[in-house]
């Protein structure tokens, strides 16, 4: 790592979208926020309030109007290349090819990270194990259940072991006990010491897996802190009384804190 | 880079492989279809007799075997053949090679020869002088004007002077007809290489997930392009490889007899695909690229390949050659050099620029495709516009489906009908009207008993449809009337087209179906149903009628016939409109066309007087006014 310590940086992040009779929409809008090594930073907020397109951003996916933003030391907009190597990207919109098997869909993505002969079939088979897709790995992704599917995009996003993951609502779709297979995984991975950044509108998980949160609405960030230091700040017991509290207030004018 | 293009080469083409429409496409059209579909073509012409009868020559031989025959027995050489045998003459050396065949009919010698064949070229030079007897004789006997049809006797005179067998006629032909084959194949297989690549990449989110990898966007699109190159290198290999086999076994309907072209000519074919796959897949990489949904990439994909088939049919027009004009024209040269290489020339200019051509204009699409193709373009459109836009007016979707079925009718429905006129009709109303209609609105979602009028009318509408007919007629042919003091039909169309509506060898059942019922149904759902519907909903009621009835117009191939078969065509669109339903006007065209076929003076005679016109014009409006009033809101 390049930069010290933290492996997300991001500060003043702006993204404006040119809409189709001249006005424009500000989906973010100048946040500021940082994610550290072995930590999980969850961004929580409802629909359409920009968690997509921050973590897009951060994915080199989309160029920010304005701010900057660090990943594992590399600047988003000038290193877009090692910031790509750096990181694992999966959202909710990633796809897979439907006709390769997970096998082959894990090496063809190991080779785009430059892994070839024995390191990466070594890495296919350990990604494999992990993730439990031994039973699955020569069946074609079209056949797949929406779990079994989503194993093999986490496993795609990791086959070269990134420093940083960003996941964009990694359970959304999985049924009770996949989506409890992932947290596991992402509690695991984060004991190994990754960055782990990810966006939820689902209370629950936000709360039993995040070391700190990030409550965004409307482009903006209007809180973020542990989950303690959230209830505090608004003086409610639970989460979402928090969350409910926080989106209220932006509604009735108040500016983030 | 050379390693990263290699592996997404690799996957892309192993998942596209996979398709199963492309294993269909790849082996099941080139070893099932093609051989099927030429052998059922050849026995049809056969049934129809025609076939065989289509050379000028052996039609002359036909009408005057006296008269040949003393021509060519007089002729020293080909009574050698005659009187000794073929063998015979051989050994004694008093015929060429040329001059020999198993058939006991000169005319048949002449004409089969193998002009690759160096010792032909000199039986040539004899044939050459036989035929301008033959035709010195064919002039005297004013055979050319009286008794042979117009079509043959224009390509008679156009032929006759370079090429006098059938070797190289069928030749040139197969060159013609290749080229065309080539063409949309490639098309076909670029188009669907290129669909998966792209737009249905991006609806899956794959495009999303390759582009958080490593790899710039030039060496993604450098990749795919490869991708497309080599699915249409190789899908149109296996196709033209089959039909190469189907001319060699006697199959193509362009040859009577078997035509197999020598290896280094094949190889050659195969050589001038490469460049042609390199343009049309950069072609359809940019196009498909800029595509926000696979239906939207289909949108832009026909105009493309209609497009592409303009400077294909440069190449066929009289007197283009491979100057330095055509040269340089991409896909024109490519037709012209094909031509040439299958009449055993060597090109090396042409050919040369075919590659530079072609070359230079596939280098600024992928070029164009890369600098558009970036990451920030791709996700700027948020999600819902990527929704499909069946609902939404599509104007040019339509006009491009009429301008596509004309075309198809102009070269392909007239050339079919030219061999048999039954299968010919088949063909035109149910491939290239019915099923492109339906396709079309399938692919736009159109719902076909909301959108397409495909209910049940009311039964005094029904009725009245049926009957307003006979009035209408009167109208039409008065609109004809007027048509011909302006632009008088000449005397051998109206001969033909009376021979058509009257075809003497088969029952009035099968005329009925044929020439009334199959195209009322078939040109009502295309012009009335898909694009009346369509134009409507993008342009307004009444530019819709309008456009639908000039199109209409259009699709019947004769300027003679414009304004009569506009105005039906605006009568049968104001029965669509005002009754909502696709039956009264079906019903109203089958019985107008059945009243031409049986009653053909009918109109004439009906529309003599003044008062005979009025009260069709009164009959025809008030119909229209009942049905209009009737389903008014």
């Amino acid at each position: 790592m390049r930069n010290g310590f933290s492996s997300i940086q991001v500060s003043s992040l702006r993204k404006i979208f040119p809409g189709p009779r001249g006005q424009e929409t500000e989906a973010v809008a100048g946040i500021s926020f940082s994610c550290k090594e072995g930590e999980i930073y969850g961004l929580l907020g409802p629909n359409g309030a920009g968690k997509t397109t921050t973590l897009r951003i951060l994915a080199t996916l989309l160029h920010p109007t304005s701010g900057t933003a660090l990943v594992h030391g590399f600047d988003i907009a000038q290193e877009s290349i090692q910031v790509r190597k750096s990181l694992a990207f999966l959202s909710s919109t990633t796809g897979l090819y439907p006709r390769l098997t997970a096998r082959e869909i894990l090496e063809f993505f190991g080779r785009l990270f430059g892994m070839r002969g024995s390191a990466l079939t070594q890495r296919v088979e350990e990604v494999l194990h992990l993730l439990d897709m031994d039973s699955f790995a020569h069946v074609p992704c079209e056949k797949l259940s929406t779990g079994m599917k989503q194993r093999v995009s986490i496993g795609r996003s990791i086959i070269h072991d990134p420093p940083v993951w960003i996941l964009d609502e990694p359970t959304s779709g999985l049924d009770v006990l996949a989506a409890a297979k992932t947290r596991d995984f992402l509690r695991e991975a984060r004991n190994r010491g990754k960055c782990i950044l990810f966006s939820t509108h689902i209370m629950s998980e936000a709360e039993s897996l995040c070391d700190r949160l990030g409550i965004l609405h409307e482009g903006a960030l209007w809180a973020q802190g542990s989950l303690e230091e959230i209830k505090e700040a608004t003086g409610t017991r639970h989460l979402e009384d928090a969350f409910l509290h926080l989106i209220r207030n932006s509604s009735e004018g108040e500016v983030p804190t | 880079m050379i390693r990263t293009v290699g592996t997404i080469l690799a996957y892309e083409l192993r998942s596209l492989g996979r398709d199963k429409k492309a294993l269909v496409f790849f082996f099941g059209v080139p070893i099932l279809l093609y051989p099927l579909g030429f052998s059922l073509l050849r026995w049809a012409s056969h049934e129809a007799n025609v076939s065989s009868e289509s050379s000028p020559l052996r039609m002359a031989w036909n009408l005057y075997p006296e008269a040949l025959e003393d021509l060519f027995q007089s002729d020293s050489r080909l009574s050698m053949v005659l009187t000794e045998g073929p063998e015979e003459a051989v050994r004694l050396k008093a015929a060429d090679v040329g001059l020999l065949s198993s058939e006991q009919n000169p005319l048949h010698w002449i004409l089969v020869f193998d002009a690759s064949d160096p010792r032909s070229l000199r039986a040539h030079e004899t044939a050459n002088e036989i035929l301008e007897r033959y035709k010195r004789l064919l002039l005297h006997e004013h055979l050319l004007e009286q008794s042979f049809p117009f079509h043959s006797a224009a390509w008679f005179q156009y032929h006759s002077h370079d090429v006098v067998h059938l070797d190289r006629v069928g030749r040139r032909k197969l060159a013609d007809w290749m080229s065309t084959a080539m063409v949309v194949m490639v098309l076909a297989f670029g188009s669907f290489a290129c669909l998966d690549l792209f737009p249905a990449q991006r609806e899956r989110g794959i495009m999303e997930t390759c582009l958080v990898h490593p790899v710039p966007s030039f060496q993604w699109v450098l990749s795919k392009w490869l991708v497309c190159l080599l699915f249409c290198y190789l899908g149109t290999g296996l196709n033209l490889a089959s039909l190469l086999l189907c001319a060699g076994m006697g199959l193509l309907p362009m040859a009577s007899e078997p035509l197999w072209l020598p290896a280094d000519r094949i190889l050659w074919i195969f050589i001038l695909l490469a460049p042609f796959c390199a343009l049309v897949s950069s072609v359809l990489v940019y196009v498909t690229s800029l595509a926000k949904s696979a239906r939207a990439a289909q949108g832009f994909i026909l105009p493309a390949c209609l497009g592409m088939l303009v400077p294909l049919y440069l190449a066929w027009l009289p007197g283009s050659n491979l100057d330095s004009f055509f040269c340089v024209i991409p896909v024109t040269n490519l037709s012209l050099v094909l031509r040439a290489f299958l009449a055993d020339q060597n090109p090396w200019l042409p050919l040369l620029l075919v590659f530079f051509s072609h070359g230079i204009l596939a280098l600024v699409f992928l070029f164009v495709a890369s600098r558009s193709w970036t990451v920030e373009r791709l996700f700027q459109i948020p999600a819902e516009e990527d929704q499909p836009r069946e609902s939404k007016p599509y104007a040019e979707g339509a006009f491009f489906l009429a301008a596509g079925a004309i075309l198809l009718l102009y070269y392909l429905g007239s050339w079919v009908q030219s061999r048999n006129i039954t299968i010919g009709l088949l063909f035109s109303f149910f491939c290239l009207l019915l099923v492109p209609g339906i396709i079309y609105a399938k692919r736009r979602n159109l719902r076909f008993r909301e959108d397409l009028g495909l209910v049940r009318p009311g039964n005094l509408e029904f009725l009245l449809s049926g009957v307003i007919s006979f009035p209408l007629a009167i109208l039409v042919h008065r609109v004809l009337c007027i048509q011909e003091l302006l632009l008088p039909m000449p005397g051998e169309l109206e001969e033909s087209f009376k021979e058509l509506i009257g075809i003497h060898d088969q029952d009035w059942l099968w005329k009925v179906l044929l020439l009334a019922f199959l195209p009322a149904l078939c040109e009502e759902f295309f012009f009335r149903g898909v694009l009346l519907r369509e134009l409507k909903s993008a342009r307004g009621t009444g530019r819709a009628l309008l456009w639908s009835s000039l199109l209409f117009g259009l699709a019947h191939l004769s300027v003679f016939r414009f304004l009569p078969t506009t105005c039906l065509g605006f009568f049968l669109g104001l029965l669509v409109l005002s009754s909502r339903s696709l039956a009264p006007a079906i019903l109203c065209h089958a019985c107008f066309n059945a009243l031409l076929i049986f009653f053909p003076e009918w109109p004439l005679t009906a529309g003599k007087t003044v008062s005979g016109n009025l009260l069709a014009c009164v009959a025809v409006a008030l119909v229209v006014g009942y049905v209009w009033r009737k389903d008014r809101p």
